[in-house]
């Protein structure tokens, strides 16, 4: 697989656009996937897996093809998710777990189904846990390979995946006592 | 309620809440493609290539002269131009420097090859069997020949040019000879002008590529001592963009 994906890498290096075209269809459902879970929008997700494959393109010259392709663009794609998220006016919601029982203390009247409820509880984490939930959940990624594409430690990766489970796991079983 | 049981959970969610995030995937590419390779050929049609000029201009005279067959070969050469972007910038390091350069896509349809060429230092030099990259600037009388020569040899097989390039060193010493991977797929031989070594010793360096229904391509490159950092390493540059356009 990996000498595979080398091979089809060394073609675009030599400018091969199709070859370009069949990197993208690897990899570009689950880069839409991670940029929508991270960005809420269509549109803005759209601009920043474009983004993204666009710098992989331009830079694919510097990429060591003894090197797994993933990580390097999962780095490019979850810097590019952070540019857009500290420029666009979404706040970053920091609300720690007593402000969030509360809030769904507030909406506990409405029959919400669990989904919904690990909805609202992903949306006000912090972006820095959402973005470590996404790539353990959703992209199946190990701590280690997070901690590489994210350019810090494996504890911290470890640490901030605890803190979000703890306070996702918080939130459902309140919300589910309640129902 | 279980440990995994809940991580199954939010898994679940994510996957269920993001699928309509994959019908955007077509859209998203239009817009990639665009941006890389639609602008970058009106880009270029402001800094063509002298060579592909230079061949545009032949093949129009041939198109007045016999229509009908070139229109298959025109159709040929676009259809290889297009699996393609005709420039891009690469990084690459002389000397210890880094530097960056843009380079530019010459397609030969008759050899059935592409390569990417340096052309501010550069220049493609189409001869009846064989083309040569040569420097722009012509090099003064005192320099050995700096040249690298692409070459298609048909019915035949890589052992026997291997053989008869080695018959034919006479003055040289044979320096090397390996299989390689980079900058292409091939047996490499490199071979040195006898005697004492000076700043202008001729060096050649010949790639053989794997045999191919009976043909074999031959790149030479040829330089002298004090420019294997120079032109070897830009010739090698080039090279790696070197490709085979098969039928």
């Amino acid at each position: 697989m990996i000498q595979k994906e080398a091979k089809l890498i060394k073609k675009i290096k030599k400018g091969h656009q199709q070859a370009f075209r069949q990197l993208y269809d690897q990899y570009a459902d689950y880069a839409l996937r991670t940029a929508y879970c991270l960005t809420k929008s269509h549109s803005d997700a759209s601009d920043v897996v474009q983004e993204a494959f666009v710098k992989v393109y331009r830079n694919i010259d510097s990429f060591d093809i003894h090197r797994p392709f993933k990580p390097w663009f999962y780095r490019i794609l979850i810097n590019e998710c952070r540019r857009f998220l500290s420029k666009s006016s979404q706040k970053e919601t920091a609300v720690d777990s007593n402000d969030l029982l509360d809030y769904l203390h507030q909406k506990k009247h409405h029959s919400t189904p669990s989904y919904d409820n690990i909805e609202m509880a992903l949306d006000r984490l912090h972006e820095q846990h959402r973005i470590v939930v996404t790539l353990k959940y959703l992209n199946n990624f190990t701590e280690a390979e997070i901690a590489e594409m994210l350019e810090t430690n494996i504890s911290t990766v470890k640490s901030r995946l605890y803190k979000a489970r703890q306070k996702l796991k918080l939130i459902w079983e309140e919300v589910n006592q309640n129902e | 309620m279980s440990k995994k049981t809940f991580d199954q959970h939010i898994k679940d969610h994510l996957l269920q809440e993001t699928e309509t995030a994959t019908n955007i995937k077509e859209e998203t590419w239009n817009n990639i493609e665009n941006r890389l390779f639609h602008d970058k050929k009106e880009a270029k049609r402001t800094g063509a290539s002298r060579w592909f000029m230079a061949a545009g201009i032949v093949a129009m005279v041939f198109f007045i002269a016999i229509a009908s067959s070139t229109d298959i070969v025109q159709a040929m050469i676009q259809n290889i131009k297009s699996l393609f972007v005709e420039e891009k910038q690469q990084e690459i390091e002389i000397e210890g420097h880094k530097e960056k350069q843009n380079i530019q896509l010459e397609v030969n349809e008759e050899l059935r090859y592409v390569i990417y060429i340096d052309d501010e230092r550069y220049k493609m030099e189409i001869g009846d069997t064989s083309d040569r990259i040569v420097p722009a600037q012509e090099l003064g009388e005192q320099f050995p020949e700096v040249s690298m020569e692409i070459r298609k040899i048909n019915n035949t097989s890589r052992e026997a040019e291997i053989e008869k390039i080695k018959q034919e060193m006479d003055g040289l010493i044979l320096r090397e000879e390996e299989n390689i991977h980079e900058p292409i797929e091939a047996v490499r031989i490199r071979a040195i002008a006898e005697g004492e070594s000076t700043w202008d010793t001729p060096v050649y360096k010949w790639y053989i590529t794997p045999t191919k229904e009976e043909q074999v391509f031959i790149i030479k490159q040829s330089y002298f001592l004090e420019a294997a950092e120079g032109h070897g390493a830009r010739f090698d540059q080039m090279l790696e963009s070197f490709e085979i356009v098969n039928e």
